[in-house]
């Protein structure tokens, strides 16, 4: 269940990475095809190289979650170091 | 400001009211009970599925006992790879049954075509009576019922490609979003190559009505990175050569034409004999009024007049341009289908029904738009919608009497121990007996080889004697060697050249001696 939550979390990213949508009801929905879609995307690459296993896919489904925590950690020191 | 947000809330209670009602309408039997069921479809993408888990990824070949398709020795992956492990990604995912995952998919369709439907009518209301007609499509539920058909399941993602193309073109070809539209429409070809037919359609008449916005001469980088993303895709799967000669079905003319009207005949009076409930013989029915229902018809008819007027006149207004879209998406499916069919005679094209009735729900947005505008009568429109929810809610509640004829656990665990405790070129039929008649349960037949990997065949009787030989789906001769009865003492008996292997309080296993 993990891994359809995190899913869920990047497509909410991508949307907004390729939208920036700004009712927030419509940000809300897109976040559930854009998420379906990259599991989608996950799964395919996944069944060729033979690593269609649940660690994996939750792995690969967390990744725009983590580059989006690193840029954010990235911007949030920015402020920091200007007082 | 505030009352904004009301209204968002409101929206996303009803649209939350409508996703659980496509949920539970398309897996109630599964929630009932998780003992799979189904036609001979839904067992063989049910093994598949279980392959790919099992194999953590692609097969190269498909397994032998998968019903229908049994003894095939040189048979290739024939079947689309992404349905397959699209769904063993859900289910790894969330740990959930396949028959939940494809509710799961569909209530995300509705989701989608819900973003489609705001594009083009602007209005949250209309948007959500749009979603109700397609969580009530009868005909998606039970092609899901009972063949859990890969191109229902890629169907789902077509209102969010058609969105995605359609915000591509909006935003001047903006590079992002054509990444995505290419790389979602791939997604829907590896889920069905038939899928993206209708998808290729709708995308015509997307083209039809925007031709003139898109600049091709300054937009050809953005164009090409489209047709390379999805060429790329395209390639990673091409149907064998089985897929389009040996194994697809020819219609009559005559028939051809009972499928144009929706009035195709209805299922194999043979079957009906042994499956006389009413949710397996609506499996094959393409009756006009179970698809998609008077009220539906009768919105999209408004909505296809107004539409075919909007047409003509020469100059329409830049915000109603979009309400022609669900008029050329029908216009194009019909076109599309009928050159498949009149050309190649093919039977598989019916499959897109389904999503006809997507469309008409959409086409009934245009109708529902046009009768709020007529004065006096836009009081009433919201009424009108509620008294057509409850007509349909109720004709609707039918599906829940349906029967689902499974496998019992007694099957199951006898069905377990010959996985275990038998060889893998075994070949049994099952016996299910009832005084002194021998049934002939199919829905037990297709199941069984789901849980004991080995091939089953159906019984056949000669002169009174259960024959023992058998042909495999490519007719080639096979001699059963094992039998699974129920437990009959008397047949037993006759028995002579088997001996007992296994039995439980409900089922025998006997293996013939050498």
């Amino acid at each position: 269940m993990i891994a359809l939550i995190f899913s869920i979390i990047s497509g909410y990213l991508i949307q907004k990475f390729i939208f920036n949508e700004k009712e927030r009801l419509m940000q809300i929905l897109l976040s559930i095809p854009f998420g379906i879609s990259y599991l989608y995307g996950i799964a395919l690459i996944l069944t060729y190289i033979k690593l269609l296993n649940t660690v994996s896919i939750t792995l690969f489904s967390a990744v725009p979650l983590v580059i989006y925590l690193i840029k954010y950690k990235k911007s949030l020191n920015f402020i920091n170091s200007n007082p | 400001m505030r009352k904004r947000t009301k209204n968002e809330y409101l929206t996303l209670t009803l649209l939350l009211g409508i996703l659980i009602l496509n949920f539970t309408l398309r897996t109630f039997p599964s929630l009932e009970n998780p003992i799979p069921y189904g036609d001979v479809d839904a067992a063989a993408h049910t093994i598949l599925v279980n392959k790919i888990i099992e194999n953590s990824g692609l097969i190269e070949k498909e397994p032998e006992y998968i019903p229908i398709v049994a003894s095939p020795e040189d048979f290739k992956y024939i079947h689309s790879p992404l349905y397959h492990s699209g769904i063993a990604a859900l289910v790894l995912a969330s740990s959930l049954d396949i028959r939940i995952i494809i509710g799961l998919i569909t209530t995300f369709g509705v989701v989608s075509l819900f973003v489609l439907s705001k594009y083009i009518f602007k209005k949250n209301w209309i948007s959500l009576l749009v979603c109700f007609f397609q969580a009530i499509n009868i005909r998606e539920i039970y092609s899901i019922f009972w063949g859990q058909w890969g191109v229902v399941i890629g169907l789902s993602f077509i209102p969010f490609a058609i969105y995605l193309l359609l915000r591509a073109i909006d935003s001047k070809f903006n590079r992002k979003i054509i990444i995505a539209s290419a790389f979602v429409a791939g997604i829907i070809y590896l889920i069905h190559p038939l899928t993206f037919f209708f998808y290729l359609a709708c995308s015509f008449g997307i083209l039809i009505l925007k031709f003139k916005k898109i600049n091709f001469k300054k937009k050809w980088r953005e164009i090409l990175i489209f047709t390379c993303i999805l060429s790329v895709m395209l390639l990673i799967y091409i149907p064998g050569k089985k897929w389009g000669t040996s194994y697809s079905r020819k219609i009559s003319l005559n028939d051809t034409f009972s499928i144009i009207f929706f009035l195709a005949p209805s299922p194999n009076p043979g079957e009906t004999l042994y499956h006389s409930k009413l949710g397996y013989n609506m499996w094959y029915v393409y009756d006009i009024n179970m698809i998609f229902g008077i009220p539906l018809l009768i919105f999209s008819a408004i909505g296809f007049l107004f539409s075919l007027i909007l047409a003509i006149k020469k100059k329409i207004k830049k915000k109603e341009k979009n309400l022609l879209l669900p008029m050329l998406f029908i216009t194009m499916f019909f076109l599309f289908s009928y050159a498949v069919i009149f050309t190649t005679s093919s039977f598989w094209v019916t499959r897109g029904l389904p999503f006809l009735a997507t469309l008409l729900a959409l086409l009934s947005g245009v109708g529902c738009l046009i009768i709020s505008r007529i004065k006096g009568f836009s009081k009433y429109v919201k009424i009108i919608s509620l008294i057509i929810i409850t007509y349909y809610i109720f004709s609707v509640s039918n599906i829940f009497q349906s029967a689902f004829p499974r496998l019992n656990e007694y099957e199951i665990s006898a069905l377990n121990w010959i996985k275990k405790n038998t060889q893998e070129n075994s070949t049994f039929i099952f016996l299910e007996i009832s005084g002194n008649q021998i049934l002939l349960n199919k829905m037990k037949n297709i199941w069984m080889p789901v849980f004991s990997e080995r091939k089953f065949f159906f019984p056949k009787v000669e002169n009174g004697e259960i024959s023992l030989e058998n042909y495999d789906f490519f007719g080639k001769k096979v001699n059963i060697t094992h039998i699974m009865v129920t437990r009959a003492p008397n047949l037993k008996t006759q028995m002579k050249n088997f001996e007992l292997i296994y039995s439980n309080e409900y089922v025998d296993v006997l293996r013939r001696l050498k």
